[in-house]
């Protein structure tokens, strides 16, 4: 049978002499094991082997070297740990799917384990270990990542239809890497927001054992598709198994959120910082729900964690300075807030993004200090850095600004930009709400409603005008007219959709163009940045598909 | 502000770092060995007692620190789906030399592509556990073996021994307190005993939950000590 293809994964290991062409980095904080790991990986015919001893140095390398396999001890010192190091190597993509990332421990492996749902090492050795164990770990790992190839490159092409037959015909062949599959199916069923199948396959996961990744992805649908006392109950359940599990502490305060339940949330929050403390982001959103609950004293406590952590981190960010600011400002220490304000400059220099939200910052302190006219001024210094810049900012950014243009007396300028987040948001009811609750703050309710209704009646008569002309079969002059508007309105997602929606039905009445496919696409990408979730999203994608020829279509 | 030291925090961490000194023994005897079995030196045979004895202490620090967890609450299973034989082997390939250095012969008995929930780290300490007393008590032969049993996983490990004490014997079913397993006579603490009865116990599955069994004969007619997970 010597034309019979072997086309299952392998479940052998890779033959020696792969293993030895390896690049490896060893990150280790102690000298000691550093070079009983050398000898161990030199005894495997591995000649390219880098270390670090710190996390701070790990990332440096990895940020400039490619590695096939990462060593790294999970205890590395006082600065960044093991989980920060893989962290931060998975967000900024110094590393991809076919990395080996191994994390190294001297003990059990649940202390790392409790916030790691969706950061994972792709193995854990336990201190000590034979040079048998890790050769064997190394093959096996190797290996998998090979039997997984053609799947992370569907998964990368975002070919989500691919992935999943894929990971079907490996589940079925056995396979050592089944659980990694079934993972990854689950995560490719939500993004391609097949919500019904997704719930159906991680309730037949949860048949075969309480798997917590999955009870976690069920929770994810339920929340995503807006069933939160679902959601609420699938994360209740995770944390009741095992309460280290700390990413069910944070999905399950943004139920409680959208249940409109904001001293729940806030109190879930509290008991993961409680577990957890050493993460930015869960500070940051403690500190923003403390906020919203009018408790200063834990706001103030978790935006400063937020910021002291940041310090030598890539999450530092400046809205945690002005988050900091402005609830000394609420808290009635101004003088305090200007302080911080200050540091954040200095953090910042050179970032415009920051500058304007550090002025807006700074404007709110000055007007509690009732130096009116500096406020005034650090309100219009940001307004001009606005125009200035090229793209357009984060919306929160946005309303914070507008809020703060009518609050120095700026009213004119401060509709313009409420005006214009509304419309980019039309179809965002939770952003709307924010936006009324503004100016209820502003004790100008009345007013701010009649803003908002107008600038909504001219977005959704810009849209109805558009699809009429698309339904009277115009489509020559839709095309043109979403082209228009999207240039006018590039952020709203449902503009971005029909654009790209015009322009592929031209082309299915009239055959495809290169130029006009590649536009399409970038509406398309476009609405996907704004909105992942966006409801049409994988209809477009599909749509976009089919109009590529057959034969360029498996090409590249 | 003064605040009292928790003792056993003291011993919590005076752990963490004797486990780490034992990690750096444990690799320089490895490569101690490598070297003296080059060379063939006399002291080859005596080094793996040395291995031995490292590793009976560092299974005795995971215990100890596993307790210190339950005992502050801190004790939780990180359950995934895993390959069954995929485990054993590892636990063959991580004690196969050290049982070899004395003639025993280790065998395994796992269906391929049989998969379970459980968390592998504390399994795999259980049975490691087991595996250094074999080492201790068989003749020479140890043999490991997995397979589903109703609605459990059962992972065995059997020798050819004189198999265990009549007061160490546990039942399937039978409740057993582990105050009346320790023996001062004999030096067991029973703590390991407890550690496997802990891992066990922490694995449920809908109203199941895992348990141990400790019996004498079996396939080897030695001892036989086998965990159960629903």
């Amino acid at each position: 049978m010597a034309t019979t293809q072997d086309n299952t994964p392998s479940s052998q290991s890779i033959p020696a002499d792969d293993l030895k062409k390896k690049k490896v980095l060893v990150v280790e904080d102690f000298l000691n094991f550093r070079l009983t790991l050398r000898t161990m990986l030199k005894s495997y015919g591995i000649s390219y082997i880098d270390d670090a001893a710190t996390g701070e140095e790990a990332v440096q390398k990895m940020s400039s070297n490619k590695y096939d396999i990462i060593l790294c001890d999970y205890n590395l010192g006082p600065g960044k740990d093991g989980h920060q190091v893989l962290e931060e190597a998975r967000c900024c993509e110094y590393m991809d799917h076919s990395t080996v990332f191994i994390m190294v421990t001297a003990e059990n492996t649940m202390d790392m384990i409790m916030g790691a749902l969706e950061y994972q090492p792709d193995d854990y050795l336990i201190k000590p270990f034979s040079k048998e164990s890790l050769e064997k770990k190394l093959r096996n790992l190797s290996t998998k990542k090979e039997s997984l190839k053609a799947i992370e490159k569907a998964v990368e092409k975002k070919d989500y239809t691919s992935v999943i037959a894929l990971c079907d015909e490996q589940i079925n062949s056995h396979t050592k890497s089944l659980s990694d599959l079934l993972k990854l199916k689950g995560e490719v069923l939500i993004k391609k927001q097949a919500y019904a199948e997704a719930t159906k396959f991680y309730e037949k996961v949860l048949g075969m054992g309480s798997l917590p990744w999955a009870m976690f992805g069920l929770g994810k649908v339920k929340f995503i598709t807006g069933d939160y006392n679902e959601a609420k109950s699938a994360f209740e359940k995770i944390i009741k198994k095992n309460n280290k599990i700390v990413a069910a502490y944070d999905w399950l305060a943004k139920t409680h959120e959208k249940m409109g339940n904001d001293s729940e949330a806030q109190r879930v929050l509290e008991d993961a910082v409680r577990i957890s403390p050493k993460a930015i982001l869960r500070q940051r959103t403690l500190g923003n729900i403390a906020h919203k609950n009018k408790d200063n004293v834990t706001a103030e406590y978790s935006f400063k964690e937020a910021v002291k952590q940041g310090k030598h981190s890539f999450l530092k960010s400046p809205t945690d300075y002005t988050c900091l600011a402005k609830v000394l400002v609420d808290k009635g220490s101004p003088m305090e807030s200007l302080d911080v304000l200050t540091d954040a400059s200095r953090e910042f220099s050179g970032n415009p993004e920051a500058s304007i939200q550090i002025s807006v910052a700074e404007s709110l302190a000055l007007k509690k200090l009732n130096r009116e006219e500096d406020a005034g001024k650090a309100v219009q210094k940001a307004y001009k850095l606005v125009a200035a810049l090229p793209g357009r900012l984060p919306v929160d950014i946005e309303l914070d600004l507008a809020k703060a243009l009518f609050l120095t007396g700026d009213e004119k300028s401060g509709k313009e930009l409420v005006r214009h987040v509304v419309q980019s948001n039309h179809d965002n009811q939770e952003l709307i709400g924010n936006v009324q609750a503004i100016f209820k703050e502003l004790n100008i309710e009345d007013k701010g409603r009649e803003i908002i209704s107008t600038a909504l009646s001219e977005v959704i008569k810009l849209n109805n005008d558009g699809i009429r002309l698309f339904q009277e079969g115009n489509l020559g002059r839709a095309i043109n007219f979403f082209e228009e508007a999207v240039d006018r309105l590039p952020d709203n997602k449902t503009i971005n959709a029909n654009a790209a929606h015009a322009l592929m039905a031209y082309m299915q009445k009239h055959g495809n163009q290169p130029r006009l496919l590649e536009k399409a696409l970038s509406y398309i990408d476009r609405v996907r940045s704004i909105d992942p979730l966006y409801k049409n999203l994988e209809i477009l994608t599909n749509m976009h598909k089919e109009l590529i020829p057959e034969a360029s279509r498996n090409g590249n | 502000m003064e605040t009292k030291m928790d003792f056993l925090d003291i011993l919590a961490s005076t752990l963490h770092d004797m486990k780490n000194s034992l990690g750096i023994l444990f690799n320089t005897l490895e490569e101690s060995i490598e070297q003296c079995r080059e060379k063939e030196c006399s002291s080859y045979g005596g080094f793996f007692t040395l291995q031995y004895e490292t590793k009976r202490l560092n299974h005795s620090m995971i215990r100890l620190l596993s307790l210190y967890k339950k005992e502050k609450s801190q004790f939780a299973i990180n359950v995934d789906y895993y390959p069954v034989d995929e485990i054993v082997d590892d636990i063959v390939i991580q004690n196969k030399p050290l049982l070899s250095s004395k003639g025993i012969e280790i065998e395994t008995d796992c269906p391929e592509g049989l998969f379970w929930t459980f968390d592998r780290g504390l399994v795999s300490g259980v049975l490691e556990n087991v595996l250094n007393n074999s080492f201790r008590y068989t003749k020479d032969r140890v043999r490991i073996s997995a397979d589903k049993e109703g609605e459990y996983l059962f992972l065995r490990i059997e020798d050819n021994g004189r198999g265990y004490p009549e007061c160490m014997l546990v039942d399937d079913k039978e409740e057993l307190s582990y105050k009346k397993t320790i023996d001062f006579d004999t030096g067991s603490t029973g703590l390991g005993l407890y550690f496997s009865m802990l891992v066990a116990k922490s694995h449920t599955n809908e109203n199941r939950e895992g348990h141990i069994s400790i019996l004498n004969g079996g396939a080897l007619g030695g001892g036989a000590f086998t965990i159960y997970i629903p």
